[in-house]
C-alpha cells in the first residue's frame, strides 16, 4: 500500500534519508520508530507527498505520491505540528478541507462531535488546549475518509481517556474500511498495543521493518544462573545483543527464537533458565544498541 | 479495498462533494478572499476615497463651472497615484496570499493538500490579482454612478483608461512581489527582496559609479552609456517620469508604452514564478535565501553593495577631507564587504557561527574586491590613458562650466567637429591624461583666494579646479566621456603645454565665442533684433533704436576679432579690470513659421571691446560703465 523506494534526502548537506526503504501493507497499523533524528517526520512529508525526494521514490498503491491530487485526496495526515488558518474554527476548517476532499463526509463531522464533546467547533483552533487541538486535527483527518491516515506523534497531548478513544475510533476504520494507519511515536508501549507491523529507523534508513509478532519472535531476553558465577564462553555464531548480570542471574538478549536459544544454552547446564519475550521498547533499544545508539551508563 | 466503490458511498455522505482538481481550487480562493480582507478592503477604500467621494465632494463645482471637463482632467490625473498604490499594496498582497510558504507547519499544512503545485500556485495568484482587480471595478462602477447622479455628462474614456492602468500597474507590482516571493522563506526578507530588486538596477548603477568615479581616472558616471536601460530596469521611475497628462488642451494620458510594456512584464514575471513554485523546497520555509542558486548571488552581491555604499562612507566621513588616494578607501571597502558577506551568511545560515565554515567565501571576496580595485587604479584595462585619435572623431562636444563671466557665452558648452578644433581637443585630452599625477580629484582641491590690492571689494582667485567633461561621438557610432577637474593658476596658465592653458585658448577661440553666444543661443541670421538694453547701477539703460544695427554689427565684430567675449577659468585680477560690471541683452524675435518666440542674447562689455564702447559712446552710455572690479557686485 505504502511503499518507499530507496529515498533520499538532503537538506543543506545533511543527509536526512539515507536510501530509505519501507512498505507498509494495506490495512495495517505501521508504527515507525527511532531515536532523534532518524528521519521519521521527514519521510512522513514525503508520504504526504509535501517533500519531493532528491532520490528514489514514495508510492501509494503503486502510484506516485508528490504531485498527484488523485492519491494525495486518499490520504490525511495529522503533523507533529499542526496548522489552523489565524482565527479558522474547526468548523472553517472543516469548510476549507470539505473543499479539497472529495470524499470529506459531513455526515460524520457530525457524528463525531460526540466523540469529541470537549472541542467548541466554533471556537478559533488557536485558542484551543494543545490537547483539544490534536483532537480538532484528528475529527477533521478523520471526515476526510482517507485510505491512508499518516500520524506524526498522535496522541502527544491527549488525556488518557481520549487517547484509547482515538485508537479505538482508528482501529474501528482500519477494520471496518481497511484504512493504512501509518504513525510514528516515540511512545513504544502505546505502539506495541496498536500496531501490527513495525519500523526501525535510524540515521535516515529503516533498520528492521517487520510485523510486531515477528519482531518480538526474533529476539529473546533469558534470564540465566550457572553453577559458576561466570558467564561461560557461549557459542561464536549466538548473536547475542547484550549482557548484563545482578548477583549469580545472567540476563541475555539474543537473537534468534526462544525455543531454539532455550536448546542452545541448555547444554551449558544452568541451574535456573527464563525465556522471556521483549517489549517493542527493549527490542528499540537493544536493536539500536548495535547502531551506537545504546543506553549509556553515564558518570558526572 | 475496492476505491472507486468507496469513493461512490462516500459522495453519497457529503452534503458537498468536490471534485480533485489539481489546477484551481475555488475554496482556497474564496478563503484567501475571506481571509485576507484587509488587503483589498484598505486599497478599495483609498480609492474610493479619491474617485467618486472627491467627486461627490466637488460636485457644485462641477456643475456651476467645470463640466464634465473636470472628470478627464481629474481622473487622468490620478492615474499615476496608481504607480505608488500598486508598489505599496502589491507587496502586501503577495505577502498574504503567499504567507503560508514562510511558516513550515502552514507550508506543510498546504502542500499535503490534494492539489498540485501549479493549481496551489494559481489560485493564490488569482487570488491576490482579484484584491486589486475586483475593487478597481468597483470603483469604476461606483464613480461612473457617481457622474450619473452629479448629472453634466460622462467621461467614458478617461475612466476606462484609470481602470486599464490601475489594472496593469497592479498586474505588473503584484507579479513583481510574487516573483519575489519565490526568492525567500521569510516573511520579512520578501518586503526587504521587493524594494531592493525594485531598485536594484539604479541603485548598482549608482554604486558601481561610484566605486569607478574614486578607483577611474576619468571616469563619468554616463560612460557606461546605460542610463535608459536602467530606468527601464527601475519601474517606478520610468513609470513615474512617463505616466501623466499631456496638459491642456487635449488632456492626453501619456506614457501608454511603458504601462503596456511593464504589464506584459508582469505577465512574464507570473509565469516565472509559476515555474520556480513548481521546483520549490518546502522545507525552506523560514529561510531568507528559498532557491540554491541565488544563495551565492545573495552573499556576494550583499557583500559587494556593502563594501561600496557603506565603504565609501566611512570613508568620506574619516578620509575625505584629507587624502585623494583609493587605497585608505580599499581599506573601508574591504572591511565592509567583508562584514556583509558575513551577515549574509548568517542570515542564510541563521547562524552566528559562520565564520569557521564561510572564511574562504570572504577571503575570495576580499581578494577579488583587492585584485578589481588594484586593475582600476593603474589602469590595467586602458580606460584611463584611451584618448581616441582625431581621424576616429566625427564630433566632440566639450563642456566647461565654471567660466567667468556668465553671460550667454558662458555656459561653456562647445561642439566641435573641424578636424582642427578635433584635434586641438584630443591633445587637451593627451595633456591631462599625461598630467594625471597633478590632477585633483574634487572641484575645489586648490581653490584659493587673496585680497585684490587693485580692488578693495573683491579677493582675487589665484588657483583653482576647472571641470572638464569631454564627450567623442566616434565615426563607428559608439561614444566615450571622459571627466576630469584640472588645476589652474596663473603659471600654469602661463605654460602653453599645461591643461589649463590649452582649455583656455580653446574656450577662447573667437569662432567658439561667437558661436557660443549665438548659434548655441538658437540664433538664427535675419532674426531681427527688437530691442537692445544696458544693464547699470541705476538699472537698464535702453539702446535707441537706430542704433540697433550698429550695436549688433560691433559687437559681432568684437567678438570675430576677439575683443570681446573673454572668459576666464580663473577669477582673477584681469577678469575684474576687463570685464564691466554691465551686461548688453540683446532682445530677438526667431523668424521661421516654427520658430515663433523671442529670445535674448546677454554679453558682458569687457574693455578691450572697441568697436562696442564707440556704439555705446554714440548712445551716451559710456558714463555708466565700471569695471566689475570698482563695483560692489
Amino acid at each position: 500500500m505504502i511503499a518507499a523506494k530507496h529515498v533520499i534526502k538532503t537538506f543543506d548537506g545533511f543527509r536526512a534519508l539515507d536510501g530509505l526503504t519501507m512498505e507498509a501493507p494495506k490495512g495495517s497499523i505501521y508504527g515507525l520508530v527511532g531515536p532523534n533524528g532518524a528521519g521519521k517526520s521527514t519521510i512522513l512529508r514525503h508520504i504526504t507527498g509535501v517533500y519531493r525526494p532528491d532520490q528514489g521514490e514514495v508510492l501509494v498503491d503503486g502510484q506516485e505520491v508528490y504531485e498527484n491530487p488523485a492519491v494525495k485526496a486518499r490520504i490525511a495526515s495529522i503533523p507533529d505540528e499542526l496548522y489552523a488558518f489565524l482565527s479558522a474554527s474547526t468548523r472553517d476548517m472543516m469548510k476549507f478541507y470539505r473543499g479539497f476532499y472529495p470524499r470529506f463526509d459531513a455526515k460524520r463531522y457530525q457524528a463525531l462531535k460526540e466523540i469529541f464533546p470537549t472541542v467548541d467547533e466554533k471556537t478559533p483552533i488557536r485558542r484551543l488546549s494543545k490537547g483539544m487541538q490534536k483532537q480538532s486535527a484528528f475529527w477533521l483527518a478523520l471526515c476526510c475518509r482517507p485510505d491512508v491516515l499518516v500520524l506524526d506523534e498522535p496522541v502527544d497531548g491527549l488525556d488518557p481517556v481520549m487517547r484509547r478513544q482515538v485508537w479505538s475510533l482508528l482501529m474501528g476504520d482500519v477494520t471496518e474500511y481497511n484504512t493504512t494507519v501509518l504513525v510514528s511515536s516515540h511512545n513504544l508501549r502505546e505502539l506495541e498495543d496498536v500496531c501490527d507491523h513495525v519500523g526501525i529507523l535510524s540515521h535516515g534508513k529503516v533498520l528492521i521493518q517487520r510485523s510486531l509478532s515477528d519482531l518480538q519472535e526474533n529476539i529473546v531476553k533469558m534470564q540465566i544462573v550457572f553453577q559458576e558465577r561466570e558467564l561461560p564462553a557461549l557459542p561464536e555464531d549466538m548473536e547475542v545483543l547484550h549482557v548484563s548480570q545482578v548477583g549469580r542471574i545472567h540476563t541475555l538478549i539474543i537473537r534468534g527464537q526462544a525455543d531454539e536459544v532455550t536448546n542452545r544454552l541448555a547444554v551449558y547446564a544452568p541451574i535456573l533458565m527464563e525465556a522471556l519475550p521483549l517489549t517493542l521498547e527493549e527490542i528499540f533499544i537493544y536493536e539500536l544498541g548495535g547502531e551506537d545508539y545504546a543506553v549509556r551508563d553515564i558518570v558526572l | 479495498m475496492n476505491w472507486e466503490g468507496k469513493t461512490m458511498r462516500s459522495e453519497t455522505l457529503s452534503s458537498k462533494p468536490c471534485r480533485v482538481c489539481g489546477w484551481f481550487n475555488f475554496t482556497l480562493f474564496q478563503k484567501n478572499l475571506t481571509r485576507f480582507w484587509p488587503v483589498w478592503t484598505l486599497y478599495s477604500v483609498l480609492w474610493f476615497l479619491i474617485l467618486p467621494t472627491n467627486f461627490l465632494t466637488s460636485r457644485d463645482r462641477i456643475i456651476r463651472h467645470e463640466g464634465a471637463a473636470y472628470y478627464r482632467e481629474a481622473v487622468i490625473d490620478l492615474i499615476p497615484s496608481g504607480i505608488f498604490l500598486s508598489l505599496f499594496f502589491g507587496v502586501l498582497a503577495a505577502m498574504a496570499v503567499f504567507s503560508y510558504l514562510y511558516n513550515s507547519r502552514a507550508a506543510g499544512m498546504m502542500h499535503a493538500l490534494p492539489i498540485r503545485r501549479e493549481g496551489l500556485f494559481l489560485t493564490n495568484y488569482l487570488s491576490g490579482l482579484c484584491f486589486f482587480l475586483l475593487p478597481i471595478g468597483a470603483v469604476a462602477v461606483l464613480t461612473l454612478l457617481v457622474q450619473v447622479y452629479i448629472g453634466v455628462g460622462l467621461d467614458l474614456t478617461a475612466l476606462f483608461l484609470w481602470t486599464w492602468c490601475q489594472a496593469m500597474f497592479s498586474l505588473f507590482f503584484y507579479s513583481f512581489a510574487v516573483f519575489c516571493a519565490m526568492f525567500t522563506g521569510n516573511i520579512v526578507a520578501l518586503p526587504v527582496f521587493y524594494g531592493v530588486l525594485n531598485a536594484l538596477a539604479y541603485g548598482l548603477y549608482l554604486l558601481f559609479s561610484a566605486m569607478a568615479d574614486l578607483f577611474l581616472f576619468g571616469y563619468y558616471g554616463g560612460t557606461i552609456g546605460m542610463d535608459h536601460l536602467i530606468v527601464w530596469l527601475t519601474p517606478v521611475i520610468r513609470l513615474g517620469r512617463t505616466v501623466g497628462s499631456s496638459g491642456a488642451p487635449d488632456y492626453r494620458l501619456t506614457g501608454l508604452l511603458s504601462i503596456f510594456v511593464y504589464a506584459l512584464a508582469g505577465v512574464v514575471l507570473a509565469a516565472l514564478s509559476a515555474a520556480l513554485y513548481h521546483r520549490r523546497h518546502i522545507e525552506t520555509a523560514g529561510d531568507v535565501v528559498a532557491v540554491s542558486w541565488v544563495k551565492p548571488i545573495f552573499k556576494y552581491g550583499v557583500a559587494f553593495c556593502s563594501a561600496v555604499a557603506l565603504g565609501t562612507f566611512f570613508w568620506s566621513l574619516f578620509f575625505l577631507a584629507s587624502t585623494n588616494s583609493a587605497w585608505p578607501l580599499l581599506l573601508f571597502m574591504l572591511f565592509t564587504g567583508v562584514w556583509g558577506y558575513f551577515v549574509a551568511e548568517m542570515l542564510m545560515r541563521k547562524s552566528f557561527r559562520v565564520f569557521r565554515k564561510s572564511w574562504p567565501g570572504g577571503a575570495a571576496f576580499a581578494l577579488v574586491l583587492v585584485l578589481a580595485a588594484g586593475a582600476m587604479e593603474f589602469d590595467l584595462t586602458g580606460f584611463e590613458s584611451r584618448v581616441p585619435q582625431a581621424s576616429q572623431v566625427a564630433e566632440v562636444t566639450l563642456e566647461s562650466y565654471s567660466l567667468s563671466p556668465l553671460d550667454s557665452g558662458g555656459y561653456g558648452c562647445y561642439r566641435l567637429n573641424r578636424p582642427e578644433d578635433i584635434a586641438r581637443v584630443a591633445a587637451l585630452h593627451q595633456a591631462v591624461v599625461r598630467s594625471k599625477a597633478d590632477l585633483p580629484d574634487e572641484q575645489g582641491a586648490y581653490a584659493s583666494w587673496i585680497p585684490s590690492a587693485a580692488y578693495p571689494n573683491w579677493d582675487i582667485q589665484i588657483s583653482g579646479t576647472q571641470h572638464l567633461r569631454l564627450t567623442y561621438l566616434l565615426k563607428g557610432g559608439g561614444t566615450l566621456i571622459r571627466q576630469y577637474w584640472i588645476p589652474v593658476d596663473e603659471d600654469l596658465l602661463k605654460n602653453e603645454a599645461s591643461p589649463a592653458a590649452q582649455l583656455d585658448r580653446l574656450i577662447n577661440d573667437p569662432e567658439q565665442i561667437l558661436f557660443q553666444y549665438f548659434a548655441s543661443n538658437g540664433c538664427q541670421e535675419g532674426d531681427p533684433l527688437l530691442s537692445a538694453e544696458l544693464s547699470t547701477l541705476d538699472g537698464p539703460a535702453v539702446i535707441p533704436t537706430d542704433l540697433l544695427e550698429e550695436l549688433l554689427d560691433a559687437i559681432q565684430s568684437d567678438l570675430a576679432e576677439g575683443r570681446l567675449g573673454r572668459h576666464y577659468l580663473l577669477d582673477s585680477e584681469e577678469r575684474y579690470t576687463n570685464c564691466y560690471f554691465n551686461d548688453i541683452t540683446l532682445h530677438f524675435a526667431a523668424a521661421g513659421a516654427d520658430r515663433r518666440y523671442d529670445y535674448t542674447v546677454t554679453i558682458t562689455v569687457q574693455s578691450t571691446a572697441g568697436a562696442t564702447l564707440k556704439v555705446l559712446e554714440q548712445a551716451g552710455l559710456t558714463e555708466t560703465l565700471v569695471t566689475k572690479g570698482d563695483s560692489m557686485w
